[in-house]
C-alpha cells in the first residue's frame, strides 16, 4: 500500500516524505494529488509541494499506478502579510547592494508573516534574521553574496561580562570562540523562523577571494563567515533552498535546538576548502532529511567545541536524525569529530546514499579532548554506499589540527593512564548496509587501549571494492601507511557483534580483529 | 634575529623554565614566537606548564611584599597572551585569566579606577601600568573599567589604596 506522511508545513508549501524502503529516491516514480488533481511527478522520498495558498484546507493524496494512497486533509498555516522586497528598494539587479533594503523588510516584518524575494539577483553581504517570520527566496531569486570582506560586518568572539564572570560569544571558528564574518544569513538568538523556497544562495567564493591561500588566516580581523549560521536559536527551519559556492562551512546550527534542514541542496566544489555542507556544534535536536551533497570536505560533520567551549559549557550535540540525504563527493559522509570536546550522542542516519566520500562514517578523536567527549548511540541503517574509499572510521589518533597532535601522548598505541583528557566511545551500530566499489578498507576502527571502544555492532553488511582501487591513508594518524583492499580492521574494543557480514574482494584477511574482549557472531558468543 | 638563533634560543628556554619572573618576561615571548611562527606550535604544552609553574609562585606572592616579581609577572603575561595563536584557544585564554587573576588582587573589580593595595614602588608601578594598558589593547581585559587606571601607573608610577586613579 503506498503511503506518505506530510512532514512540513508552512503558510505556502508543504513537504511529503514516502513511507516505503528508498534511499532519497523512490524505487519507481509517483504522482502527488491536490484536491483529486495530479499536481506533479516525483521520483524522491522527500517531495517538496509549492504554490499552496495560506490557511487553505487541501486534500493530498499520491498514487502510483494502480496503487492510490489515503487522503489526508491538511491546512497551510495562517499569513498574515507578505513583504516584498522590491518595495523596500531591493532591486534584484545584481548590481546594486540590495543588503539594507532586504534587511528593513525583515526588520518591518510582523509575526506570522513573510518577506518574500521575487525574481532577481540580489547582491547582499550579511542579512540578519529575526523571529517569528518566514524568509521566501523565489524559485528564480537569488541571493548574491559580495565576496569583499570589508562589505561584511564582524561578530567578535567573546566579549566580558561587566563584572567579569561571564561572557557573551558570538563568533566562532573551528570549535574556538573567536572572530568571524557575519554569515549570509545570520541568526543571533531568534526563534520560529522559516527560511524557504526554491532560490538560491550563493557565497560566490573561489580562490580569488576568500579561499585564497585555502582560506585558514584570519584576514580583516576575522575568519571566513557561513552560508546560514545560527547561534542561540530555537525552532529554525530551512527548507527548499539551494547553498553554493560557500566561503567556509555552508550551514552551522552552534548552539541551536529543533532546526529542521529538509529537501535542499548544499553544492561547493571538490577543491574548496572547508566547505563542510552542515556542521551541528553543541545543538539539541536537529533532523536533516531529503538533502544532497556535494561538496570538498565532509557532508555533515558534527561537532560541540574544542577544549575551551566544550569543557567550559559541555553541550553535547545530541538527538540527531539524519535520513533520505544523498552525499557526494567530500571526505567524509558523515563525521563526528574531531572538535568534539562536549560529545556527541544519540546520532541516527538512515536511508542515505554515500557516493564517492573518502570516508563514509568518519569519526574522529583523540586523547586529550577531555572526558566529557563522549561519543554515544550512534547508529547507521539502510545506507547504499559507491564508491567511498573507506566506508567506516573510528580514529582515535587523529594527529591534525593541534598543537599536541602529533605527539607520543597522542599517538601512543600503548595504554596510558585514564584520565580527565581520556575520551570515550561507547556503541556504534552498523545495519543493513551495501558498500560496494570502495578503494581503501572495508573498515577501519581504532579505539583507545586504555579507553577502549565499549560496543560496535555490524548486522547485515555487504562490502565489495573497486576493480582500480585507489590507495589512500585510511585514517590520519601515525604509523599508518596508504593501502587498498584491506578488510575490515577493528581494535581495541571491548563487544564487537557481527552477524551477516560479508567483505568481498579484500587482500589478506578479510576480517582483522585485535584487542577485542567480546565477540559475539550468528549463533551468540 | 634569524630563524635559526630563534630556534637555539627557544630550545634553551624551555628546557631551562625560569629562575625568576624577569626571567620569564625575557624567554616566553620568544618561545612563543618562535613555535607560533616556524615551529608548527609542538611545545606549546611545554609552555603552558612553565606559565602554570610561574602561576603557582605568582599566588603566593603579595602584592605588599613582592610587587617587583608580581610586576614582571604582569607584564610576562601581557606580552606573551597576545602572541599565542587564537585558534589554541584554551592556552590563550589560560594566560588571559592568568592576567585577570592578578589584576583582581591588585585592582576592585566592582569599584573601577580603585586600588585593593597602594603601591610605592614606582619602577614596579610603571610597569604594572604599562602591562595594564598592553591588556587593554589586546582585548584581555575591559577597556572601560582599567585603561585609567593602567595609564595613571605607567605615568606616575603610583597610586593609593582605594583612592580612584
Amino acid at each position: 500500500m503506498i503511503g506518505f506522511q506530510v512532514i512540513f508545513i508552512s503558510s505556502r508549501k508543504i513537504v511529503l516524505e514516502m513511507e516505503e524502503e528508498g534511499t532519497y529516491f523512490t524505487d519507481s516514480p509517483y504522482e502527488v494529488y491536490l484536491d483529486g488533481k495530479k499536481r506533479m511527478d516525483s521520483n524522491k522520498m522527500v517531495q517538496t509541494v509549492a504554490g499552496l495558498n495560506p490557511d487553505t484546507e487541501y486534500r493530498v493524496a499520491v498514487k502510483r499506478g494502480d496503487e492510490v494512497s489515503e487522503e489526508k486533509t491538511i491546512r497551510t498555516d495562517y499569513e498574515f502579510v507578505t513583504l516584498n522586497v522590491k518595495d523596500f528598494g531591493a532591486k534584484g539587479d545584481g548590481v546594486q547592494d540590495d543588503t539594507i533594503f532586504i534587511q528593513a523588510a525583515i526588520n518591518c516584518c510582523p509575526k506570522n508573516s513573510r518577506v518574500y524575494l521575487p525574481k532577481g539577483v540580489y547582491k547582499t553581504s550579511a542579512l540578519f534574521l529575526k523571529s517569528d517570520i518566514t524568509i521566501d527566496i523565489d524559485d528564480e531569486a537569488v541571493i548574491s553574496a559580495f565576496t569583499e570582506r570589508e562589505k561584511f560586518p564582524i561578530l567578535p568572539g567573546l566579549i566580558d561580562s561587566y563584572d567579569e564572570k561571564s561572557e557573551y560569544n558570538l563568533g566562532t571558528w573551528e570549535g574556538n570562540p573567536l572572530e568571524m564574518f557575519a554569515s549570509i544569513l545570520t541568526g543571533i538568538n531568534v526563534s520560529n523562523v522559516v527560511i524557504t523556497g526554491g532560490g538560491t544562495l550563493d557565497g560566490n567564493a573561489s580562490y580569488d577571494n576568500w579561499w585564497e591561500g585555502e582560506g585558514r588566516e584570519k584576514k580583516g580581523g576575522a575568519f571566513r563567515p557561513r552560508m546560514i549560521f545560527l547561534n542561540h536559536c530555537e525552532n529554525i527551519t530551512v527548507h527548499g533552498i539551494t547553498v553554493q559556492n560557500s566561503p567556509a562551512w555552508n550551514l552551522h546550527p552552534y548552539f541551536s535546538n529543533h532546526t529542521r534542514w529538509i529537501d535542499m541542496k548544499v553544492l561547493n566544489p571538490k577543491i574548496s576548502p572547508n566547505t563542510d555542507g552542515m556542521d551541528p556544534e553543541s545543538v539539541d535536536g536537529l533532523e536533516a532529511i531529503g538533502m544532497y551533497f556535494s561538496l570538498g570536505d565532509d557532508c555533515i560533520a558534527v561537532k560541540s567545541g574544542k577544549f575551551y567551549m566544550g569543557n567550559k559549557y559541555k553541550v553535547p550535540s545530541q538527538n540527531l536524525e539524519i535520513r533520505h540525504c544523498y552525499m557526494r563527493h567530500g571526505h567524509g559522509s558523515v563525521t563526528l569529530g574531531s572538535e568534539i570536546g562536549a560529545g556527541v550522542r544519540h546520532l541516527r542516519c538512515h536511508h542515505c546514499i554515500f557516493e564517492d566520500t573518502d570516508r563514509g562514517l568518519r569519526v574522529k578523536t583523540r586523547r586529550g579532548r577531555g572526558q566529557d567527549s563522549i561519543i554515544e548511540d550512534i547508529s547507521f541503517e539502510n545506507i547504499k554506499m559507491d564508491g567511498v574509499l573507506t566506508p567506516f572510521v573510528v580514529n582515535s589518533f587523529y594527529w591534525c589540527c593541534d598543537p599536541d597532535g602529533k605527539t607520543e601522548y597522542v599517538s601512543s598505541k600503548e595504554p596510558l593512564p585514564v584520565d580527565e583528557r581520556t575520551p570515550k566511545i561507547r556503541q556504534l551500530s552498523f545495519r543493513n548496509i551495501e558498500a560496494h566499489n570502495c578503494h581503501v578498507a572495508a573498515s577501519f576502527i581504532y579505539g583507545l587501549p586504555e579507553s577502549k571502544i565499549e560496543e560496535i555492532s555490524f548486522e547485515n553488511v555487504t562490502i565489495d571494492f573497486a576493480d582500480d582501487p585507489k590507495p589512500e591513508y585510511p585514517a590520519m594518524m601515525a604509523d599508518v601507511e596508504p593501502c587498498t583492499r584491506k578488510g575490515i580492521y577493528i581494535n581495541n574494543c571491548r563487544r564487537l557483534t557481527m552477524k551477516n557480514v560479508k567483505v568481498t574482494g579484500a587482500e589478506g584477511q578479510p576480517i582483522e580483529i585485535v584487542n577485542v574482549d567480546e565477540i559475539y557472531g550468528e549463533d551468540g558468543k | 634575529m634569524t630563524e635559526q638563533e630563534m630556534a637555539v634560543l627557544a630550545g634553551q628556554y624551555l628546557e631551562e623554565g625560569f629562575t625568576s619572573m624577569a626571567d620569564l618576561k625575557e624567554k616566553m615571548p620568544l618561545c612563543i614566537r618562535y613555535e607560533t611562527k616556524y615551529n608548527g606550535k609542538e611545545r606549546y604544552n611545554r609552555i603552558q606548564e612553565i606559565f602554570k609553574e610561574a602561576g603557582k609562585k605568582a599566588a603566593d606572592m603579595d602584592f605588599s611584599q613582592n610587587i617587583g616579581e608580581l610586576a614582571d609577572y604582569m607584564a610576562a603575561l601581557a606580552e606573551s597572551c597576545p602572541l599565542v595563536d587564537e585558534e589554541v584557544f584554551d592556552h590563550y585564554k589560560n594566560l588571559e585569566t592568568a592576567f585577570k587573576d592578578t589584576l583582581h588582587r591588585l585592582a576592585d573589580p566592582k569599584k573601577p579606577g580603585h586600588l585593593k593595595v597602594s603601591i610605592s614602588d614606582r619602577e614596579a608601578g610603571r610597569k604594572i601600568g604599562k602591562a595594564i594598558v598592553e591588556a587593554c589593547d589586546a582585548g584581555m581585559i575591559l577597556e572601560e573599567k582599567y585603561r585609567s587606571l593602567g595609564e595613571q601607573l605607567e605615568r606616575n608610577g603610583f597610586c593609593t589604596e582605594g583612592e580612584e586613579a
